[in-house]
């Protein structure tokens, strides 16, 4: 992924009242993934410059021009913003890295981690509505358009490459394996895909089922409330993987343990 | 002189010729970009008057090729017939459970990746946010999709001994697999290397390989999850 061309301070300090190249950047990149998120016919590969400036309040797209050379190297810097912004359940890759570095020991049972690190990834409201139109929108927009399919395809291998990475160190922790022939970045596309499904669904209409559902996982277990998605993450979680060394020899290969007929 | 065309005839070749505009034009045109006029001329209509005789402006006519996009962009017609079929065959042909999962867990995927209507579904969806009438129509078209799915879900969870884990019910597993194949199909319409190739599983006969769609991966794991076997054993063998 390329990086932001220019993170270089202003050379001089500017004149009060006049913004600096980094306040400028910051400013239209702000303004240009709010237009993203709030207006339905504005997507990355469509937004337009002179808009952004527009709605920034600048008067002249001059100074834009001093930090991206093209409207395609503001696109693709928004991308990026917006990519590092608005992807959510990043902070739980840090939360949960965190909990496995600081005490293994003192780690909650798998359920509760998972029940924990995946209720807030999907977003309320209208946080809710702008992850849906982002992610819509990026997607969408890619389909018609190599140069985001391969920036959203290398952030995406990005992002499931360290999902993949935290879910090893997880199923290690927890004394557990994958599967075969299921590993960690199966796993990560799953959770991902199942992320975005339900971030349209509900971002869309979000009263389709309940958000929360009143469970306990198995006997032994408190009642805790659970969302839709920490409920399927978890069920694919028990499918894909089982405990170290329990695969038999000549094993029917088969994610579930329910299902009869 | 050609036969003219009934009223009926005109609506159906406007609503058509509107959806191929949408579908063709990807997301480049937006239905409230859409033009009624711009329609006529792409259906071979000198004028848009026979269209003003069906609706009575502009709006209306969006509003009517909304509801017919989403009658036609929603996906998924070969396995609910597959689904339909299962339930109404008779015992001795009921097919193993975790074929049947595979099976039309992977014509779902199938159907949903040659849809080439199912990208302006979600751009409706988008549209949706900021327009409160499509919003509803969608709202509505949405839960008849789940509900009817929900339903269909536990009639085969009651044909295959199997009952729902609490709290959850057909509907809870309608939205979780509508949830993760639309992420699955969305990922992999704009880059399919992300999802990759089915996996091979040693899960037919004696073992033998068998291709195992990502989507049908997870669906035999959430089902798995949400149902278990009835724990009084008593079938019902219900003909839905």
């Amino acid at each position: 992924m390329s990086t932001p061309t220019s993170d270089r301070p202003a050379r001089r300090s500017p004149p009060i009242g006049r913004r600096s190249i980094d306040d400028t950047r910051a400013l239209l990149l702000a303004t240009g993934a709010e237009m993203v998120a709030t207006e339905s016919a504005v997507t990355i590969g469509r937004v337009d410059l002179l808009d952004v400036c527009r709605r920034a309040g600048l008067s002249t797209v001059g100074s834009a021009y001093k930090i991206w050379d093209t409207q395609d190297d503001y696109r693709l810097e928004l991308l990026h913003h917006v990519l590092g912004e608005f992807i959510p359940g990043r902070d739980a890759i840090d939360l949960v890295t965190a909990a496995i570095a600081d005490d293994p020991d003192a780690l909650p049972p798998l359920p509760e981690l998972i029940r924990t690190a995946t209720g807030t990834a999907i977003a309320d409201g209208d946080d809710g509505a702008r992850h849906f139109s982002i992610y819509v929108g990026l997607w969408l927009a890619s389909v018609d358009d190599a140069a985001l399919a391969r920036e959203l395809h290398d952030s995406d291998v990005t992002v499931i490459d360290a999902y993949a990475g935290l879910y090893d160190a997880v199923a290690e922790a927890y004394g557990l394996e994958w599967k075969p022939p299921f590993d960690a970045r199966f796993f990560a596309t799953m959770v991902a895909a199942m992320t975005d499904g339900l971030t349209v669904r509900m971002g869309a209409h979000g009263d389709l089922v309940e958000r929360t559902l009143v469970r306990r996982v198995d006997d032994g277990s408190e009642e805790a409330e659970w969302s839709l998605l920490a409920c399927g993450v978890y069920a694919l979680a028990r499918a894909f993987s089982r405990p170290r060394g329990a695969g038999a020899p000549g094993e029917r290969d088969g994610g579930h343990d329910a299902g009869g007929g | 002189m050609s036969r003219r065309r009934s009223l009926d005839e005109t609506r159906e070749l406007l609503l058509d010729t509107g959806a191929d505009i949408l579908i063709d034009s990807g997301v480049n045109v937006t239905l409230g970009a859409i033009n009624l006029m711009d329609v006529c001329r792409a259906a071979g209509l000198t004028t848009a008057g026979s269209a003003y005789k069906i609706w009575a402006t502009q709006e209306d006519y969006r509003i009517a090729l909304m509801r017919h996009l989403l009658r036609t962009a929603v996906p998924g017609t070969e396995a609910i017939e597959l689904l339909t079929a299962t339930l109404e065959a008779p015992d001795v042909d009921l097919p193993d459970f975790t074929e049947l999962i595979r099976t039309v867990a992977a014509a779902n995927a199938r159907d949903n990746i040659a849809n080439k209507a199912a990208p302006v579904y979600l751009a409706l969806w988008l549209a949706a946010l900021h327009d409160p009438v499509l919003a509803d129509e969608l709202h509505t078209a949405d839960r008849e999709l789940i509900d009817a799915y929900g339903a269909m879900y536990e009639a085969l969870a009651v044909r295959y001994g199997l009952e729902w884990v609490p709290p959850f019910d057909g509907r809870h597993l309608a939205v979780s697999l509508s949830a993760l194949i639309e992420g699955l199909d969305l990922r992999s319409r704009a880059t399919p290397a992300i999802v990759g190739d089915p996996l091979v599983r040693a899960t037919g006969p004696d073992g033998t390989d068998q291709e195992w769609h990502l989507f049908a991966c997870g669906v035999e794991a959430l089902v798995g999850a949400f149902t278990r076997p009835r724990s009084d054993d008593d079938r019902e063998h219900t003909h839905v």
